[in-house]
Parts: structure tokens; C-alpha cells; sequence
């Protein structure tokens, strides 16, 4: 078991450390056809927004709006997954808290296993 | 809010104060379901050091002075056992070991009293370890949380509210469940329950002495009496010493049986209250139901032991003016009804 003295400074660790993982990683997210690139950092801040050459001479402007937006919103959601999946493995007295989460401890079980209940 | 933490054991203060000053600056209306939890947990963990204390007087107070009466009582009767012959001897000293049990019993129920208290104090120290640990790894739970979130304020309120809540829901389960302890399906339960069933002095009767045909005020020993009571067969002898100890030994033993009250009402009303026991409420009537029934019994043992040593008394008195220079006349006299 962790020291729970120290679980919450263990946390602020491992999220520091996972904020530079998330600085340094790369979500990439295109629109159909791939006519637009969106490239965002684990943080979900832009880096990046490509278009494939020559689109804008064959697309409308309305087309390519939707195209980018489309990008755009899918670059979002893939953010927000991975840093959904990235938060869930941090780990705080010997389990992640996304398998807290999941499944939450049950009280009836802690009075249990302390006061040695027969059921 | 700063009150109410104040208020918490040092222990779960330092994780309150932790989880409260993450939680807060992200979602305020969290503070109240916070303080409901916090003061849950205040009244949970109940009072160890009075239940340490509670313990302790009922093993090294009341267990010992009963323990000091019984031996009184035995060392004496070590030395009568066999200086007594005659009607009623026989009788008494059948009676004695049974009486030493049935003390012992009442020994040994202070002390599983004692031992039954302690492992329910042990059980809310091992609850208590599990109960500041989910404080701390919440307060770890909203540190990611508020990472995951980002700078989306609306994201870390809804995630931290949601973890505040669950939070609030493992408190208000553990408070459910140990307000349900079911009776005597736990640790400390079963071990009370030990003692459930315990037979008192009175349920031994008296020790068949003699005792003269006429009960009134000014009892007279009619001469029928002594031959029927004292000696119905065999020869009259009595180590008059070991009586007047014997008798001592009973009418002393008052001393133990109200000090061991005394202590045992002081580790009741003082220690053992209900505070003591924080929310399991139903082990504490237990306690005390053991505990009053005992006191009872205290108090009827002291006024039998006061019983016996009068008859014992009484007895003695008469062999004393049949000593040893008239024991023969005695038995002469007896022999010739």
C-alpha cells in the first residue's frame, strides 16, 4: 500500500510528468478525402492546420469550411480520448483511477474486511 | 468549513485539507457535500483513546479486584477445607469450588468485555486507515481531473462535482454499514456474545449450613438441631482459627465486589459511552447490557458472600463454645441423644 501521506503529491508527479508526455505528443486528424490535416498536441493546442495542395481549386469555399471543420472536430475528439485514456492510467495506491472509476470500492465491503463480518 | 476541519483527527484532517483546497478551487458548490462527509467521518471514528482507557479499567480494575476476592476467598477456604467436620461441611465444601467457578466466570466476562471492546476499537482503526486513504487518493483523483480538463472550466467542475459525489457515497455507505453491524456477525460482536450467558452466585443456592430449627430473631440451636444439622454421623471437630478466616474472607470480600462496581460503573458512564463507539451504536447498547448485567451480579454476590459468612458466623460462634476442651463433652452429649 502507498503511503497515503504521499499518494496526493505521487498524483501531482505522475500528472506533471504525463502533461509533458501530452506536450510532446502529436494528434493528427483529417477530413474526408483528406483534404485537410489537423495536427493538435496532446493538450489539445493547435499546431498545425494543412490543406492538400490544389484543394481551394477544386473545392467551393463552403466545401472546404466543412472539410477543415470536419478535421478540426475530429483532431477534438481524438484529443479528448487520449487524454481521457492518458488521466484513467494514473496511478494512485496501487490502481489506476480509471479502474476506480469503473468500479467504485464499496463501503459494505471496507466495513467488512475491517470488522472481520461473517455476511 | 475551516472549523469543521479543525475538528477531524489529525490524520484525516491532513487529507481533508488536501482534497477540500483542490476541490474548491475548481467547484465551490462542492463545499457543502464535503463538510456533510467530513462531519460523518468525525462522528465514525468515535473516541479510541476512551475505549482504550474503557478497556483498560475493566481488565486491570474490575478483572482484578475480582480476582483479589476470589483468591481471598480461595486461600481461606484452602485452609478450611478439612477443618470442618460434620453436618454441613460436607455441604460448604461442595459449595465452595462452585462458588470459586462461578467468580472466576465473572472474571473472565469483565475481561472479554474488555477484549470485545478492544477489537472493535481495532476494527475502527483498520476502517478508519481505509476511510483517510480514499481521502487522500480523492484528493489525487481531482489532481488528475483537473489536469485531464485542461483549461476547460466547465469540464474540471463537472468531473471534480463527480468525484465529490462519489466520494460523499462511499462515506454515506461506510456510516450505513456500521449502523447495521448485524448483532454478533462481527468480530467484536461474536466475542461479546461470549459472555451472553453467565451464571451468577445466586444460581448456586446456598450451601446447605446448618441452621437451627427456629429462624427467628434470637435463633436457639436445640440440641435436636445440632445432632440433625451438624452431625449426623462421625465425629464433631472444627479448627475455630480457620473458621473466624473463612469468615473474614467473606465479609472482606465486599470490599472487592463494590470496588469492582465502582470501576466498572466509572469505565461505564466515563469511558464507554456511546461517543466512544462512534456510529455503532448497537455494539455500545451491547456493552452495556453485559455490563449492567454484571453489576448485578457483583452486587448479588457481595450480598451472598455477607449471607454466607453469617451462617459461617453463626457456626463458628457455637463451635467456639465447644472447643476444644468441650468438643469431647459435646460429642458425649450428642452421642447420648
Amino acid at each position: 500500500m502507498e503511503d497515503s501521506d504521499t499518494a496526493g503529491d505521487g498524483a501531482a508527479a505522475q500528472v506533471a510528468e504525463l502533461a509533458d508526455r501530452l506536450t510532446a505528443a502529436r494528434i493528427t486528424a483529417t477530413s474526408p478525402r483528406n483534404i485537410a490535416r489537423a495536427v493538435y498536441d496532446g493538450h489539445g493546442r493547435a499546431i498545425s492546420l494543412e490543406l492538400r495542395p490544389g484543394a481551394k481549386l477544386q473545392h467551393s469555399p463552403e466545401s472546404m469550411s466543412e472539410m477543415i471543420t470536419a478535421a478540426l472536430q475530429a483532431a477534438d475528439r481524438a484529443v479528448d480520448a487520449l487524454r481521457q485514456h492518458a488521466y484513467d492510467d494514473v496511478r494512485v495506491a496501487g490502481d489506476t483511477i480509471g479502474n476506480w472509476r469503473r468500479h467504485p470500492a464499496d463501503p459494505g465491503a471496507a466495513v467488512a474486511a475491517a470488522f472481520g463480518t461473517q455476511g | 468549513m475551516s472549523s469543521i476541519l479543525a475538528s477531524l483527527p489529525v490524520d484525516l484532517r491532513a487529507a481533508a485539507a488536501d482534497l477540500y483546497a483542490k476541490v474548491i478551487v475548481v467547484a465551490w458548490e462542492a463545499e457543502e457535500t464535503l463538510a456533510i462527509s467530513f462531519k460523518i467521518l468525525r462522528e465514525t471514528r468515535g473516541k479510541p483513546e476512551l475505549l482504550d482507557s474503557g478497556s483498560e479499567l475493566l481488565d486491570r480494575s474490575v478483572a482484578a479486584e475480582i480476582i483479589a476476592a476470589r483468591d481471598e476467598i480461595g486461600a481461606a477456604g484452602a485452609r478450611f477445607t478439612g477443618s470442618w467436620t460434620g453436618g454441613g461441611a460436607e455441604s460448604f465444601n461442595t459449595y465452595l469450588p462452585k462458588l470459586l467457578a462461578v467468580i472466576e466466570s465473572m472474571e473472565e466476562s469483565a475481561l472479554t468485555t474488555a477484549e470485545a471492546v478492544r477489537l472493535f476499537r481495532q476494527a475502527l482503526d483498520d476502517l478508519w486507515q481505509r476511510v483517510v486513504e480514499r481521502t487522500w487518493n480523492t484528493g489525487a483523483e481531482v489532481t488528475a481531473a483537473v489536469a485531464q480538463a485542461g483549461g476547460n472550466q466547465a469540464v474540471a467542475v463537472a468531473l471534480v462535482l463527480g468525484i465529490v459525489d462519489r466520494y460523499a457515497a462511499h462515506v454515506s455507505g461506510i456510516a450505513g454499514a456500521l449502523i447495521n453491524l448485524a448483532n454478533n456477525q462481527y468480530k467484536a460482536g461474536e466475542k461479546l456474545g461470549e459472555v451472553a450467558a453467565l451464571p451468577g452466585v445466586a444460581d448456586l443456592g446456598d450451601p446447605r449450613l446448618p441452621v437451627p430449627t427456629d429462624q427467628a430473631a434470637n435463633p436457639s440451636w436445640s440440641d435436636a438441631d445440632r445432632k440433625d444439622n451438624w452431625r449426623p454421623g462421625g465425629e464433631l471437630r472444627m479448627d475455630t482459627e480457620a473458621m473466624a478466616t473463612m469468615v473474614a474472607a467473606f465479609r472482606n470480600n465486599g470490599t472487592y465486589w463494590g470496588s469492582a462496581a465502582r470501576h466498572q460503573a466509572e469505565a461505564a458512564d466515563a469511558h464507554l459511552t456511546p461517543g466512544a463507539f462512534g456510529i455503532g451504536v448497537d455494539f455500545y447498547a451491547d456493552v452495556h447490557a453485559v455490563m449492567a448485567r454484571d453489576r448485578r451480579l457483583y452486587r448479588d454476590a457481595d450480598a451472598r458472600m455477607d449471607s454466607v459468612a453469617g451462617s459461617l458466623s453463626e457456626i463458628g460462634e457455637l463451635y467456639g463454645m465447644i472447643d476444644e476442651d468441650t468438643t469431647s463433652s459435646f460429642n458425649k452429649q450428642m452421642d447420648d441423644q
